[in-house]
């Protein structure tokens, strides 16, 4: 779990951003293999599984600094 | 509870699955469904002693026999049987989505996402996933009953305690990766909060009888049980490597728990277009504001739900072994319901329906490997037993796949489905080997295996596929007339 408590918003903020920076872009990848199938460039992406393990990593991380946001705020 | 939701969720749950009633056995079923008729009501030996394959799962057994008393080798009712528990397991999910205070369109999202998601094939098409089936009924049925003893007085809290005693203890002895009951409840404790000795107490017992439930299984296999590693022969649940545990906890558990798409078939456009707008919902879930203790109570329910099967998890991009998340995405479907929860106006709807649709679409996607490897899987067992005429004395098949499109094809149980076909045990020695078949002996019947289409046919050595014994003979004669 990620501990913000010790962090302070603009850290959260910018931690947040990258996550979804990161969602963003291997959604983009898992979207493309599947509109237009096997990738060769700008990447290869037969099955995109690195892609899908990121995208799934942010969301988790996500969702955790999300849910700690309000205890920041009090504080 | 009301009906009406009980009777949507049912029925939304036969549409998506309906197709999967007139599939065919595949693999391992052929073997249970051998064991299950030879069992004859003879169950206290499933009690006091171990099974050769390393699981110790008397209550599963039971129930495949259970089923087999009528059913009898009918596909269509096996996956009935299999598609009722599955439906019983969803109105579960609701109901527990419910206990935990989600909205009732949230818990109807948990639930709808429960039935239709991506990796369920495994566990309620394919006849060996009955132990997954069974066992997350019970662990439903017990974190219910215990949730009900808490929020009830002492006297009769006491009963409903003992009940969900029962329903941990009917889990574990379905399938060890239920021996997670205990730690689900403390799970449970620790998100609600409040402490209380009563609640320690019941705990406690909780674990007691899961420690000596271990104790028991320990002593029956001299060890942990389950799968062994081939060429150490150590188990392979205690040969878990830091990388491997990471990738499996940290990364590809959650990954197909997102996008459960199987691979190794090209998806269509109504997937990939409906790929695009699930991942920019789930963009849009993500920075939803959540309560830090209910979702901690998501993810830690998935986190601590697949430590039993951790070793096996690393499932790749044609979501083989898929079953074994069957369990811990009941964690997942929570953790998303939560986030439903916390959505305002008009996205309120729009988000579930395309997470909803999204799943059911890859659902249908992952059926058609399925229904691709059973026409296939009775195709090579139909072969097979036409091949098996009165002077028959051995089968070979060559080079038969274990997996076919990720689904399970014939690791085992080739000799149980041409017994099945012929409805007798008759043919002494029916053999799967790898490579070409080299050993000619009269009275054999040698099948190919054509990787590139998928059938049993002819190969380049001029082997046919039903060869009579007299037929073979000659080929025989003509392949050393030509070598000559």
């Amino acid at each position: 779990m990620v501990d913000t408590s010790g962090l302070c918003k603009a850290h959260v903020r910018i931690v947040r951003c990258a996550l979804l920076t990161i969602m963003t872009v291997s959604g983009a990848v898992i979207g493309l293999r599947a509109l237009l199938g096997p990738l060769t460039f700008p990447m290869k992406a037969t099955n995109p599984v690195n892609p899908e393990d990121c995208f799934a990593l942010a969301l988790v991380l996500t969702m955790l600094v999300k849910a700690d946001a309000p205890s920041i705020t009090n504080s | 509870m009301d009906l009406v939701t009980a009777i949507g969720l049912m029925a939304l749950t036969i549409v998506a699955f309906w197709r999967t009633t007139h599939l065919y056995f595949l693999s391992d079923d052929f073997v249970l469904l051998k064991y299950a008729r030879s069992l004859h009501g003879a169950f206290w030996p499933l009690f006091t002693a171990g099974g050769g394959d390393g699981f110790f799962r008397p209550i599963g057994y039971i129930s495949l026999v259970f089923t087999s008393a009528w059913a009898g080798a009918n596909p269509v009712l096996w996956h009935s049987a299999a598609l009722a528990l599955h439906i019983t397991n969803t109105v579960l999910v609701y109901m527990l989505a419910a206990m935990l205070g989600r909205s009732r369109l949230a818990a109807i999202f948990a639930a709808v996402l429960f039935a239709i998601h991506g990796t369920r094939p495994e566990a309620a098409v394919w006849i060996a996933g009955r132990f997954d089936l069974l066992s997350t009924f019970f662990v439903l049925c017990g974190l219910l009953l215990f949730i009900r003893s808490q929020n009830e007085l002492p006297s009769v809290g006491y009963v409903y305690g003992f009940a969900s005693l029962a329903c941990m203890i009917l889990a574990i002895l379905t399938k060890e990766s239920a021996y997670v009951f205990p730690f689900l409840l403390v799970l449970l404790l620790v998100s609600d909060g409040h402490w209380s000795w009563r609640r320690l107490t019941g705990l406690i017992s909780f674990h007691l009888v899961a420690a000596a439930l271990f104790a028991y299984r320990w002593i029956l296999f001299g060890g942990i049980g389950g799968y062994r590693d081939v060429q150490t022969g150590e188990p392979q649940a205690l040969t878990l490597g830091v990388v491997h545990t990471i990738k499996a906890l940290v990364l590809r558990t959650w990954a197909v728990l997102l996008f459960p798409i199987n691979w190794s078939r090209e998806p269509n456009k109504v997937l990939a277009v409906l790929v695009v707008a699930y991942v920019i919902s789930v963009v849009c879930l993500a920075v939803v504001r959540m309560d830090r203790a209910e979702l901690l109570f998501a993810l830690g329910f998935v986190l601590v739900s697949i430590l039993p099967p951790l070793h096996l998890l690393l499932i790749g991009s044609d979501l083989g072994k898929s079953r074994l998340l069957y369990l811990p995405s009941v964690g997942f479907c929570l953790m998303l319901s939560l986030a439903i929860d916390g959505l305002r106006g008009r996205v309120r709807y729009v988000i579930p329906a395309l997470i909803l649709a999204f799943h059911f679409a890859a659902l249908q996607h992952n059926l058609n490997s399925w229904e691709y490897a059973s026409e296939k899987a009775k195709a090579v067992s139909a072969a097979a037993g036409k091949c098996a005429g009165p002077g028959t004395q051995r089968i070979v098949v060559s080079g038969l796949p274990g997996v076919l499109q990720g689904v399970p094809f014939f690791v085992n149980g080739f000799r149980e489905a041409v017994e099945l076909q012929q409805r007798s045990p008759g043919i002494p020695i029916v053999e799967a080997i790898r490579g070409s078949p080299s050993d000619w002996r009269a009275g054999s019947c040698v099948l190919v295996w054509d990787e590139a289409k998928d059938k049993l046919s002819s190969d380049k050595a001029g082997v046919y596929m039903g060869l009579r014994p007299a037929e073979i003979d000659g080929r025989q004669t003509l392949r050393a007339k030509t070598r000559k």
